[in-house]
């Protein structure tokens, strides 16, 4: 419970301390690029693949911000990322805070997996999908992003938007499963298997 | 004189960065430069690997007799070296860190793990260390 409270805490005093912007260019820009996707006529697969990807791309610039960040405002804190169990609670109340200034709920499902719910969708203040796009994954940018953060400190991942303000639901969730902790070649070497 | 050197080696152990820090500091050739980065990024690899302890940082200071080298060995692998003065106590280590994550990961024409050509890193390292030239 303490150790909640002081994410808390700790992404509050980051997202004081990150520099903002509108919330209707931010979430406009996406929709242009989400739209510009979308008009080159591919299936609505390969763009949420895209979308996927972009946010890959995203997280592994971010996860850098994030870690330099956070050990500047609490130096004493414990080292970031260091079990796969403790990075829900740190996205959920510090790095979605830092940069979207919004939190999330943790919903542990298994040892290896946890859903983070979103009572609102950032990304999506003004967006009605049309019919001929519902099973677009509008928000898949996040689940990207934090992908892409996960696989950087060496934790193999799936992510998955599951439920989004989009598609009707009452809340955003994503979804993400460890597969395993990738070993750097050097460092994690000369053991035998 | 205080800060002598900054390097920065990427995941793979390249060396993706270097800056003197002072009028002082030896004038060494980029190849020198990339033989030094490498070999320490194997180092830490070494000593991470042959404690029986599991150690997390490796390596986070060599001490010489006039000299420091202070490392900040990050969670993604990116390597970041200050040679600095004995003298020298608390190195800035997570402040250039923070200046890394803002000029360099956050231009979009930079690529990962390559070395880093812009100027404003360089500058606001600099800064960081109170180096004017």
């Amino acid at each position: 419970m303490s150790k909640s409270s002081s994410s808390t805490r700790l992404g509050d005093l980051a997202w004081s301390k990150s520099p903002k912007t509108s919330s209707s260019l931010f979430t406009l820009t996406y929709g242009v690029l989400v739209n510009h996707l979308c008009t080159s006529s591919s299936p609505s697969s390969e763009v949420s693949a895209s979308l996927l990807k972009i946010g890959q791309n995203i997280g592994t610039r971010l996860i850098d911000d994030y870690i330099s960040k956070t050990s500047l405002l609490n130096p004493s804190g414990p080292s970031p990322c260091s079990s796969f169990t403790s990075t829900a609670e740190s996205i959920a109340k510090v790095g979605l805070k830092m940069f979207l200034g919004v939190t999330a709920d943790v919903r542990v499902d298994s040892d290896v997996g946890y859903s983070l719910v979103l009572s609102q969708n950032p990304l999506a203040d003004f967006v009605e999908l049309p019919d001929e796009r519902s099973d677009l994954k509008y928000s898949n940018v996040l689940a990207g992003c934090i992908k892409g953060c996960l696989e950087s400190v060496g934790f193999e991942v799936e992510v998955e938007v599951v439920k989004d303000t989009v598609w009707g639901d009452e809340c955003l969730e994503i979804k993400v499963e460890g597969k395993g902790r990738r070993r750097d070649e050097l460092e994690g070497g000369f053991k035998d298997e | 004189m205080s800060y002598l050197s900054l390097l920065i080696t990427s995941r793979s152990g390249g060396l993706i960065f270097h800056t003197p820090l002072s009028p002082h500091t030896p004038p060494l050739q980029t190849n020198d430069w990339l033989r030094i980065g490498s070999t320490f990024h194997s180092l830490i690899a070494i000593s991470k690997t042959a404690t029986p302890t599991t150690t997390k940082e490796g390596i986070t200071k060599v001490t010489c007799d006039n000299i420091n080298i202070s490392i900040l060995s990050t969670p993604t692998g990116i390597k970041f070296y200050l040679v600095s003065d004995a003298n020298v106590t608390n190195p800035p280590l997570n402040e250039i860190y923070a200046a890394w994550s803002d000029w360099v990961l956050k231009n979009p024409f930079y690529e990962i793990d390559m070395p880093v050509r812009g100027e404003r890193f360089r500058r606001e390292v600099e800064r960081i260390c109170g180096y004017t030239r």
